[in-house]
């Protein structure tokens, strides 16, 4: 490969100039056609994703998984390849048709471009922070519904129509990434992002009109969640509309999030899962513990099984058959123990509403993973 | 051709902001989209969108070209015969005969797309299709991209273009379908939301603001906003040895 000839002062004096008189001008396609007119290689500025974000020349397809595959190696062949980073945030790739691109031409042309993105993350960032504002404020009745929706209006977010909601989440997150993909594309043309994006608690969530491509949009967001951490899930809504929508579309979403990694597509909703989810200010595991208690002490006391005789056979649908052969004790044992557990409950377990408590009990102390034998204090 | 031909056209008519219809494709087909369907054994060519031209008989057409390096296909598809060329580079090409009217009247179908083609040579690229369409075409002077118009009537056709790919990648020719919207940042942003990759994001040439994209498939498409007026941006063109301006040419509606 040809090396990059050396640059005068001057020349260099007037990049610098050129290249800021570009990202007033024309932002990232400037810059990089700036770029590109001074070194004479090709130039790429590529989004972590593979989206581009500005070329020069303007008509170059680019291969990007090669660029990744060359940007894993330890010695660049084809490319100079700078990373470009905000606040421990990867934003950018950049990368030049040349294997040895000087630092300072490098250096420079990566800040310049980071500044550009960080004023165009600025204007995104802001949006998304109103609308999350009004979000928040829905989820949370803070507002009356004609107030929140004219706040959405403004923000040119159309609930009239049917929407769903996704809520996404990774673990595992790795650093410099976000759950969030930065989408400049439509802020550089100082053009709306076509779906509303925020996070709230932890979790990406997005607003999106009803239609046929609800799932790919789910399944674009689960792959974006996949490649920055690991147990990626997504939970879509069913079809809602309105301001009180956001409300139940949110919270359906955020249970089928919760159901493990992939995509949840609407079901019916798990009330006592959402109960664990929305439930933080309730003392719920102290309730759990003392509606179960009586079990806790036999157990404790007897090195039984009760309790879990309890669980297994409301998870087989109180099915004597399908319990029995789960716990691989007889039948007869079974219904000793079923008796046992009525009496020191004082329920019976044909009674509705008695299984319904119990089962909301079991849910939360299984989805904190409780110790239920704290060192003998329940 | 796609892998996904049901779910292509659902993404498509979604993405352009059709109005489906009870057949997913049926809106498509309103803008010339003859059909989307999976690569046959007897296609045996890389999915992708291949453009299909009106020509004025497909005998002339194909005996326009002989002696080129090409090849001609006819293949029955859904009860049709229909004729391909395929130049030296693997590149498919349809056409067919103008519609003709009970009167005798040729029928021109009102394109909601256009076209162009990336090649390695254009001088070999725009023989070979200018014959093909019996275009003539215009070179645009100084361009960097070897840009040139190929046109019958004072009409584009298509355009060719010197395949610009980073050495040693994306270097295959293509066809490139635009299709035509008011809102090329708007309909980019929401391909990239459902899983379409942006590789050439929205740009201004003289002609249209446009991008490139490759669809949840792999398949590249474009989106164009044409100019209302390009013909008063004076582009200085070549035609026939002689030296114009494209407006003089060309007449873009």
């Amino acid at each position: 490969m040809v090396p990059i000839p050396p640059r005068t002062a001057v020349q260099r004096e007037q990049f610098v100039n050129n290249l800021f008189t570009s990202a007033q001008s024309t932002g990232l396609h400037g810059i990089v056609s700036e770029i590109h007119r001074y070194l004479t290689f090709d130039v790429g500025l590529f989004e972590p994703n593979g989206n581009v974000l500005a070329l020069s020349p303007e008509r170059t397809i680019w291969n990007f998984d090669s660029v990744i595959q060359e940007h894993s190696n330890a010695e660049h062949q084809a490319f100079s390849i700078r990373t470009l980073t905000q606040d421990e945030e990867t934003v950018a790739l950049l990368v030049i048709a040349h294997s040895s691109v000087p630092e300072f031409e490098m250096s420079l042309s990566g800040n310049v471009i980071s500044m550009e993105i960080a004023r165009l993350r600025a204007r995104l960032e802001g949006r998304r922070e109103l609308a999350a504002s009004v979000i928040d404020d829905v989820l949370n009745s803070r507002t009356s519904d004609a107030e929140s929706l004219s706040r959405l209006n403004s923000l040119d977010i159309d609930i009239s129509r049917p929407y769903r909601l996704l809520v996404g989440t990774a673990q595992q997150i790795v650093t410099g990434r976000n759950l969030i993909p930065l989408g400049l594309t439509a802020a550089t043309s100082n053009h709306p992002e076509p779906f509303l994006r925020i996070v709230r608690e932890g979790n990406v969530v997005m607003l999106v009109p009803e239609g046929p491509i609800v799932l790919r949009i789910a399944e674009t967001l689960h792959a974006h969640l996949s490649d920055i951490g690991t147990a990626a899930s997504v939970g879509v809504s069913s079809s809602f509309t309105g301001v009180s929508g956001l409300r139940g579309a949110y919270y359906e979403a955020l249970t089928g999030s919760k159901q493990g990694p992939g995509i949840s597509t609407p079901t019916l909703i798990n009330l006592s899962k959402l109960l664990m989810l929305t439930g933080s200010a309730l003392p719920l595991n102290e309730m759990s513990r003392n509606i179960l208690g009586p079990l806790f002490d036999y157990d404790k006391q007897h090195r039984g099984n009760l309790f879990e005789t309890l669980s297994v056979h409301l998870k087989h649908n109180r099915q004597i058959a399908q319990t029995a052969q789960s716990l691989f004790v007889h039948r007869n044992t079974l219904r000793y123990r079923l008796r046992l557990i009525e009496d020191l409950l004082s329920i019976s377990l044909e009674d509705t509403e008695a299984i319904v408590n119990i089962s909301l009990a079991i849910h939360c102390l299984n989805e904190h993973k409780l110790d239920i034998y704290d060192g003998g204090e329940l | 051709m796609t892998s996904a031909p049901v779910e292509s056209a659902i993404y498509y008519e979604w993405l352009l902001k059709l109005t489906p219809e009870e057949k997913p494709g049926t809106a498509l087909a309103k803008l010339g989209i003859d059909s989307i369907r999976e690569p046959e054994p007897q296609f045996e060519q890389a999915p992708g969108w291949i453009p299909v031209f009106q020509v004025d008989g497909i005998s002339q057409a194909v005996s326009r070209i002989d002696g080129l390096d090409a090849t001609v296909k006819r293949l029955e598809v859904d009860g049709d015969t229909r004729t391909y060329v395929i130049n030296s580079a693997g590149v498919w090409t349809g056409i067919r005969e103008y519609a003709i009217t009970e009167s005798g009247s040729e029928i021109y179908v009102d394109q909601a797309a256009n076209c162009d083609y990336s090649a390695i040579n254009t001088n070999v690229a725009t023989n070979l299709l200018s014959k093909l369409l019996d275009s003539e075409y215009v070179s645009i002077s100084d361009d960097p991209y070897s840009m040139r118009f190929l046109f019958k009537e004072q009409q584009p056709t298509a355009g060719v273009f010197l395949l610009q790919g980073v050495e040693g990648f994306a270097a295959r020719p293509y066809w490139l379908i635009y299709f035509e919207t008011d809102d090329v940042v708007g309909l980019v942003s929401r391909a990239a939301e459902s899983g379409s990759r942006i590789l050439i994001p929205p740009s201004t040439s003289p002609f249209n603001t446009y991008a490139v994209l490759k669809d949840p498939w792999g398949n590249l498409f474009g989106i164009s906003t044409s100019l209302s007026n390009p013909r008063d941006t004076p582009i200085p063109v070549i035609v026939n040895g002689e030296k114009k301006l494209l407006a003089e040419v060309l007449t873009f509606r």
